[in-house]
């Protein structure tokens, strides 16, 4: 009976087993079936989301680059717009009572905190845009939203004090330091890359000294890096015992925005209405006057004429709405208005219409006793957040000062725009020591910015001012190293960018012992575009260089310097469109 | 004995009906769920070709952008695992270009919409998606990266 009654059950037993594997098995299907529908669903919701906020991004990058200026003040700027196809709308305010709110950081030199949700400061010259993507029910409520944070930095900040498109060389330095900023090393980046791999990127080199290069610290690596080959020279030392040492990387090209500089001068010219200026040669002449005593032995120097010739004719500077005047007492030739240098449109035969040349025939700056010229003795100096100030007189050689008296126009600085070659040089027979050269560079110094079209060719020399100077072609400047020069400001050329030493100072040779050689302290932002790489300052095809640094037993120190930022916008009367770029992009 | 036999037999049949009218009863339910998977196998790489296509948009200069998707809409067939995609794009201008002389600042906005549509199942008839966004261009040389 026991026995029977057991075979009874088997019809139970099997349909339970069978139906609990059949229910297992549904369920994991059933699981299964709901997960792909939910992750398709999501996947999709999440596309539809995200070309919602890549809308809003586009309408914001649009607004931004037309005038980088939009919405950071009142009132309040809000944007909400419905892409009806999608059934979706994005937002974004810059309200900072809202949650959420975007800031627009582009052109303040400080950084602005955000007290609603979600916290934090944005820092100066960047954006950070926040978009609340939502999709909407056909009766008008959400049906879904998430938040997008989009950090913009302008496109006209190099994160790097050395970089190129083209080969880059630095050569015969004493030291070279670029220790970076708080969170990271220094850098040299060149996006060249020679298709043969033949010819470096990278070119650290020194004839004879040792040539020291430090980029990092203990914490902060530093890094020298391009697609291309890089090459070290024997007499290279990367970082001292203290420092890691770099690495020597390949790395993918990094490009960077193309700054239209046509583009500058245009939107600058119609926006300031500087003074017209004619291109040509202005030479500088100074003649002594002096006073009292019966005769030449017993006469007193009184003061100094100047006299100015204008490719060869007499001119004069208050003739032509005093767009300069010379210093009386150093001779300094200041330049104190916003001009613009473009060539007539009936050109004069004979006449150079393709340069716009300072030349002074005089060498010997003078100065009162106890004082130099009000025009660099505190040159004025835009600076962001944490940098530092340099103050204090600066001698000089003869110098093309950019200056405007902050006391008459507080918070200005002159440009110059131009349309032709922009040089300043100076043809006194005494100045250099070579009888073979006729004429050196003029040191350049003060405030301001030199935006020009083609050549630009300057001297550097103890500035504690700031310059921007930006050119389509070549940019040539010659250090003069009598003392330190603290050189501030941005150098960008569309084409080459050399940094060489002076035909004006023959002290191109080792310091003695136990004599520091003069240093340049650069919070300085260089680039060259090199967009004629067949063209280069060596003339070697098989050794080309885009942006070139030869400055024989020096010592280069590089530190940050943000304020050329301000610089260009006020030198273009803030309607400078700098393209505006996006660094990075996530979900909230 | 024998009538014991019979019962197993019985039982059996009765557990192959039961089972059988639990199969068939969800039958429908799997078939629903291979019919939701075929679609979402269909569904996922529509939005992917929707915005690849708008990625491919988003990297064209204004210039080509109007030579290549004016006048709109342009249709494209895309073939993919084994189903024909049917893709039309919109491209509709909403701020130009600004030309002063022979300079184009080359900034402009554009509002693009694409619609992916196909025939995965007969049954089912036609389905499509739909994307829309806008896209920015600038006149750089460059595509705009991260730093």
């Amino acid at each position: 009976m026991y026995k029977s009654a057991s075979k009874k059950g088997i019809a139970l037993i099997s349909v339970l087993l069978i139906l609990t594997v059949l229910v297992m098995f549904i369920v994991a299907y059933g699981t299964l079936i709901t997960g792909s529908q939910t992750n398709a669903s999501t996947y999709s919701g999440r596309i539809i989301l995200q070309e919602l906020a890549e809308a809003g991004l586009g309408k914001a990058l649009y607004e931004l680059n037309k005038n980088p200026e939009w919405a950071s003040g009142t009132p309040y700027e809000r944007v909400e717009e419905d892409l009806s196809d999608v059934r979706g709308r994005f937002l974004i305010t810059f309200d900072p009572n809202e949650d959420y709110c975007s800031i627009n950081n582009l052109t303040k030199p400080t950084s602005t905190s955000r007290s609603s949700k979600p916290g934090g400061n944005v820092p100066p010259y960047t954006a950070e845009i926040i978009i609340k993507a939502s999709l909407v029910e056909s009766n008008g409520s959400i049906k879904g939203s998430r938040y997008y944070a989009i950090q913009l930095v302008r496109g006209d900040f190099f994160d790097k004090h050395v970089s190129s498109e083209g080969p880059i060389i630095i050569r015969n330095l004493y030291k070279y330091m670029d220790t970076g900023t708080s969170d990271r090393g220094g850098a040299i980046h060149s996006n060249y890359n020679d298709e043969d791999d033949e010819k470096p990127a990278i070119k650290l080199l020194s004839e004879s000294s040792l040539m020291e290069i430090c980029l990092g610290s203990i914490r902060k690596k530093g890094i020298i890096s391009s697609p291309g080959l890089i090459h070290k020279g024997p007499n290279v030392v990367l970082d001292s015992p203290s420092t890691v040492d770099p690495p020597l990387e390949k790395s993918s090209a990094t490009p960077k925005g193309d700054l239209d500089i046509n583009e500058l001068i245009s939107r600058g010219v119609a926006e300031s209405s500087p003074v017209p200026v004619a291109p040509g040669e202005y030479k500088i002449e100074r003649e002594a006057v002096y006073s009292g005593g019966d005769g030449l032995e017993t006469m007193v120097f009184d003061h100094y004429t100047y006299k100015i010739t204008h490719n060869g004719a007499e001119y004069n500077l208050n003739d032509h709405d005093s767009w300069a005047r010379i210093d009386p007492d150093s001779g300094d030739f200041i330049i104190e208005k916003d001009i613009y240098v473009k060539p007539p449109s009936h050109p004069i035969p004979g006449h150079n219409h393709d340069i716009f040349r300072i030349n002074f025939t005089y060498d010997d700056r003078k100065t009162r006793t106890g004082s130099d010229s009000p025009a660099i003795q505190s040159p004025q100096r835009p600076v962001a957040e944490g940098e530092t100030v340099y103050e204090g007189p600066v001698n000089s050689n003869i110098p093309v000062v950019l200056f405007k008296d902050p006391n008459v126009i507080p918070d200005s600085y002159p440009t110059v725009f131009s349309r032709c070659k922009v040089e300043f040089i100076n043809s006194s027979p005494s100045i250099s020591s070579d009888p073979s050269v006729d004429s050196v560079v003029a040191p350049l110094m003060g405030t301001g910015a030199i935006i020009c079209e083609k050549d630009l060719k300057a001297g550097i020399q103890k500035n504690h001012g700031a310059l921007v100077l930006m050119s389509c072609e070549d940019i040539n400047l010659e250090a003069i190293f009598e003392e330190n020069i603290t050189f501030s400001g941005f150098l960008y050329a569309k084409d080459d960018l050399h940094i060489v030493p002076s035909l004006a100072v023959d002290s191109w040779r080792p310091p003695d012992i136990g004599v520091e050689a003069p240093a340049l302290t650069a919070p300085l932002t260089m680039y060259s575009g090199d967009i004629n790489p067949d063209d280069n300052a060596l003339d070697d095809p098989n050794n080309p260089v885009s942006l070139d640094i030869n400055l024989p037993y020096r010592w280069i120190t590089f530190e940050n310097y943000s304020g050329y930022l301000k610089l260009i916008d006020e030198a273009t009367k803030y309607n400078y469109a700098f393209p505006v770029k996006v660094k990075c992009y996530y979900e909230i | 004995m024998k009538y014991n036999k019979g019962l197993t037999f019985a039982e059996l049949l009765t557990t192959i009906a039961i089972v059988s009218c639990i199969i068939i009863s969800i039958s429908a339910f799997f078939a629903r769920g291979l019919i939701a998977v075929k679609k979402n196998q269909a569904l996922l790489p529509g939005y992917d070709l929707a915005k690849g296509r708008i990625e491919q948009i988003r990297r064209c200069s204004y210039d080509t952008l109007i030579a290549s998707y004016l006048p709109s809409p342009k249709e494209v067939k895309i073939f993919q695992n084994g189903i024909t995609y049917n893709m039309e794009v919109n491209t509709e201008v909403i701020y130009r270009p600004e030309i002063s002389g022979t300079s184009n600042d080359g900034r402009s906005l554009l509002r693009v919409t694409v619609n992916v549509q196909w025939e995965a199942i007969k049954e089912q008839g036609k389905k499509n998606i739909t994307l829309q966004t806008y896209i920015y261009t600038d006149p750089l040389v460059f595509p705009v990266s991260p730093l």
